[in-house]
């Protein structure tokens, strides 16, 4: 006789609690309420689990190992896995991603958080990084639509993950909320060392591919062209536009206060797609009230800085280019006149000027790199960091052009062909930061000189042009790392050599 | 000469202090003679059936030489007029019309665009401004007032405008700035009603010497039969001058809420009796807590003596005047914001009804105190108390206010002087021209 009909058959009131759904099964009713009870389980099939069970001692610890796998994202190629597991017993060593059961396993090991909420739910007196997290690049082999899902602690116990959380996303929807947690979670210890040891162990690389991905999904919605184009512009101004519609009209205006403006042209690239009709709108007001050429390139998603003023510069008639970001203008008339001189002018230079805050104060002469000591020390590696020159500090009212290592890309005046040669802004940076220092220390490989203007003034109210959302804190890290990888022996021996 | 005048909304469609001056100026030009065109904004506050399919500016109502301006999409923001025929339509407007003179009484509705448009269209012409209030300093409505405490602001900058707006950053405020001063920069000159407004708006930045100090244009109202025919008042011959009486709107600024107080402090402080009438409107726009004690001191709720009565004789119009006015003795204005000019001062001078005025902004440059009329601590309820006793008991006070009282320029002056400013004849910017 089956044990379990004969457990059922000698102790009727189980199937009622299994009926009940208190328990599923008759050996679950043994295992955990009989046998304490002087029940006794009989039957040759059963009886050696049951014998296994009951011989087992007591455990000193807990059966199971507290878990929660809280966010699965998935996309074709990708996935990512968010949650948490009491380790402390037994640590966890991977994280599997199977196809299916007998199918090709891919391991990775787990990156770890700091979850304050995990630690009260278990009470746990000393910090303690709970939380884990991955980002999966799933090769082809593995199957477009991967299940089996576990953690694998170091015993080698193995704890299937839930699907019950699994949420199929976009890739840049997926891209997006995996940059957000990354940019938002918490660590024990420097969130910019881990963030280098996690990216040079291997994210990087993902991040790239996915990014480069997402890349391929670009496209514009719609283009305006509003005024009279001069076939020849003087001056190409080239604006990359998100979030915050109104500086548009705004920034034309004020380029307005100072100047005819029928022989420049403005182009701004829009990165938000909700702003387009808007952006639309007021380029029609503004080249209608200014008389000037204004242009609107809507694109289908947030494409980031670099490559929006790619697409912009790609559009630009004028030989003199003016990379300019929303909430900077002129300073006065003169500022405006510095600007005109230099155009046909920048062949081989790159020319930033003196950025103002809007209390008059100095935002930027320039930018130098720094290796940061203390972040090096932790990350073991060297880590830059980009500085403006006398950010904060009141005006000199000087007026000279120096030679800077670097200068900022909220204004940065160049001639077209030197930019071709270079191939533009490094798409690799994630939405924005950094690609204007990278682009600055092309140029300068190349031979040329990158300029600091001081007679070149402008306002620049910084961080105000633009939104902020939570994926941007993932990618400045991704950035960070990208540029210091990228440039670190070079900038090493530049520094060394100033 | 031909004149354009540009007017925030028609007074016949919504009263207010800044269109009621810009038409009866209209009018006094017509009457002078002078070629003046009217360019009234409407919008869509007001009765939408004056809305066209397709028109940004119509005739109105038949009246010859009065035109409405269809403004459907202002933006409050940045004070722009978003919609880009309104901007076509207007440049048009100013070729048909060929003013030599462009004279715009405000920019909400029209929006900042069309100064620029003026100035771009018309090269030749004089373009002037009157400046009715602050709304180009102020964001918080113009008023001045700190937005978190209703305390007196004295003067805007980035940062003190972020306080009073937290969710608007500083740099907001600068480019706020630099577009309306951007805008502002194409007029010939600017007219200022008070010497108040005119140092306002020269310490914003506005060029002095571009200010002149006009008088609002006002019809004298106590030239009207109803006036000069009436009956004698008991204020003409009781020596007992014990009515006050408030007109304006019913809403927090006004301070109607400081003579609420100053009543229960005479009420307990001095034994006279006294009527306090209010004649005004737009309770609506008050707060709550406004509302309410209003309604607790005109039904009676609020506990006063018999001896001071309350009363509410509801909205006005200016041919009410004189029925109004007949049966008080003081008008009360007893503002707690910067008051620019305080219309309410001149429907008290014009009836020889002194007025009882808080010591702010225009209300202190108009009234002369112990000459014309009574002053008192913007907000300060016990020393309104302490008038209240005054004006009701003191003999000859009443009589000698009331004969010291200025009147009003007259409409004709009016034009005169703004004619001086529009051909350059005017006396150097500055000097204030109070007579007009």
């Amino acid at each position: 006789m089956d044990a379990e009909l004969a457990y059922l058959k000698r102790y009727p009131d189980v199937a009622g609690a299994i009926k009940a759904g208190t328990v599923t099964s008759a050996l679950e009713h043994f295992l955990n309420y009989g046998r304490f009870e002087g029940r006794v389980w009989l039957g040759p099939e059963g009886s050696s689990a049951a014998a296994e069970a009951v011989a087992e001692p007591p455990p000193l610890e807990p059966a199971t190992v507290a878990h929660n796998c809280e966010a699965i994202f998935v996309t074709p190629g990708f996935l990512f896995v968010d949650g948490w597991v009491d380790d402390r017993f037994d640590a966890l060593a991977a994280i599997e991603v199977a196809a299916n059961a007998n199918g090709p396993v891919l391991a990775l090991s787990p990156c770890r958080y700091r979850r304050q909420d995990v630690e009260q739910h278990l009470g746990v007196a000393s910090p303690f990084e709970g939380g884990f997290w991955q980002l999966f690049e799933i090769p082809p082999d593995l199957g477009a639509r991967p299940v089996g899902l576990r953690l694998r602690l170091a015993s080698g116990q193995a704890i299937p993950l839930g699907a019950g959380n699994i949420t199929r996303l976009s890739l840049r929807e997926h891209f997006e909320a995996f940059l957000a947690f990354y940019g938002r979670r918490q660590l024990i210890g420097s969130v910019v060392a881990r963030c280098f040891a996690e990216l040079a162990g291997g994210l990087a690389g993902t991040i790239e591919r996915m990014h480069e991905a997402i890349r391929g999904t670009y496209a514009m919605t719609s283009e305006g062209a509003y005024g009279r184009r001069p076939p020849r512009p003087l001056l190409s101004f080239v604006c990359c536009i998100y979030g915050i519609p109104d500086f548009l009209f705004l920034q034309v205006a004020q380029f307005a206060r100072y100047a005819g403006l029928e022989r420049c042209e403005f182009i701004y690239i829009n990165n938000s797609p909700e702003l387009e009709e808007v952006l639309h709108r007021d380029a029609e007001l503004a080249a209608f009230l200014f008389r000037t050429s204004v242009r609107v390139i809507s694109l289908n998603q947030n494409t980031g800085f670099s490559h929006a003023n790619n697409v912009g510069i790609a559009e630009a008639r004028g030989q003199t280019i003016v990379v300019i970001n929303p909430d900077v203008f002129p300073h006065s008339a003169a500022s405006f006149g510095t600007l005109s001189g230099l155009v046909q002018k920048t062949r081989h230079n790159l020319v930033g000027g003196k950025l103002f805050y809007a209390d008059g104060t100095v935002m930027h002469e320039g930018m130098v790199f720094v290796a940061d000591p203390r972040l090096s020390a932790l990350a073991r590696t060297t880590v830059w960091t980009v500085e403006h020159l006398r950010k904060g500090f009141p005006d000199l009212g000087d007026g000279a052009t120096t030679k800077v290592p670097a200068i900022s890309g909220a204004l940065m005046v160049f001639d077209r062909a030197d930019y071709d040669k270079l191939g533009g802004f490094d798409e690799r940076f994630v939405y924005g930061h950094y690609e204007d220092a990278d682009l600055c220390l092309r140029f300068a490989d190349n031979g040329w000189k990158v300029l600091y203007d001081a007679s070149l003034c402008f306002w620049h109210y910084e961080g105000r042009g633009s939104v902020k959302r939570p994926e941007h804190a993932g990618a400045v890290h991704y950035n960070r790392w990208l540029f210091s990888h990228t440039w670190s022996a070079s900038l090493s021996r530049r520094n060394a050599e100033a | 000469m031909r004149i354009l005048e540009i007017s925030l909304f028609h007074p016949e469609l919504i009263r207010g202090g800044a269109q009621q001056a810009a038409y009866e100026l209209f009018l006094g030009m017509r009457k002078s003679g002078l070629d003046a065109t009217l360019l009234a904004s409407a919008d869509l506050s007001g009765p939408n059936a004056l809305f066209k399919p397709g028109a940004i500016i119509t005739g109105f109502d038949g009246r010859e030489n009065e035109f409405l301006f269809l403004s459907d999409a202002f933006d409050h923001a940045w004070l722009r007029n978003l919609n880009i025929r309104a901007l076509k339509w207007f440049e048009e407007f100013l070729l048909d019309r060929k003013p030599d003179v462009v004279h715009f009484h405000h920019f909400l509705t029209f929006g900042l665009e069309l100064f620029l448009l003026a100035r771009r269209t018309l090269p030749k012409a004089k373009l002037f401004l009157t400046l009715h209030e602050f709304l180009a300093i102020c964001r918080a409505d113009g008023h001045m007032l700190r937005t978190f405490d209703k305390t007196l602001c004295t003067g805007a900058s980035p940062v003190r405008c972020h306080q009073c707006f937290p969710d608007i950053t500083p740099e907001m405020f600068r480019l706020r700035e630099d577009w309306i001063k951007q805008a502002f920069a194409v007029f010939d000159g600017f007219i200022a009603p008070t010497a108040f407004v005119r140092d306002r708006y020269a310490a914003w930045g506005l060029p002095p010497r571009k200010i002149h100090v006009i008088s609002n244009a006002q019809t004298d109202y106590a030239t009207l039969d109803s006036w000069r025919h009436r009956p004698p008042s008991p204020a003409d011959r009781s020596r007992r001058h014990n009515r006050f009486a408030f007109f304006g709107q019913l809403v927090d600024v006004k301070g109607l809420g400081v003579v609420f107080e100053a009543l229960d402090i005479f009420a307990k402080r001095y034994e006279e009796d006294l009527t306090f009438e209010i004649n005004g409107s737009n309770l609506k726009f008050a707060t709550e807590k406004f509302r309410t004690q209003f309604d607790e001191f005109v039904s009676g709720k609020h506990a006063l003596p018999g001896r001071i009565k309350v009363s509410w004789n509801g909205s006005y119009a200016m041919t009410d005047l004189p029925s109004r006015m007949a049966r008080i003795d003081w008008v009360l204005v007893p503002s707690i914001w910067w008051e620019i000019f305080g219309l309410v001062l001149s429907e008290a001078f014009m009836f020889h009804r002194p007025p009882i005025a808080s010591r702010i902004g225009g209300l202190a440059e108009r009234v002369r105190h112990e000459k014309d009329g009574l002053l008192f601590d913007a907000g300060d309820a016990s020393e309104l108390a302490d008038i209240f006793y005054r004006a009701t008991t003191e003999d000859g006070l009443w009589e000698r206010l009331s004969a010291a009282s200025p009147g009003v320029p007259s409409v004709e002056s009016v034009v005169g002087a703004h004619l001086k400013v529009f051909t350059g004849r005017a006396a150097p910017a500055g000097r204030r021209a109070r007579a007009a």
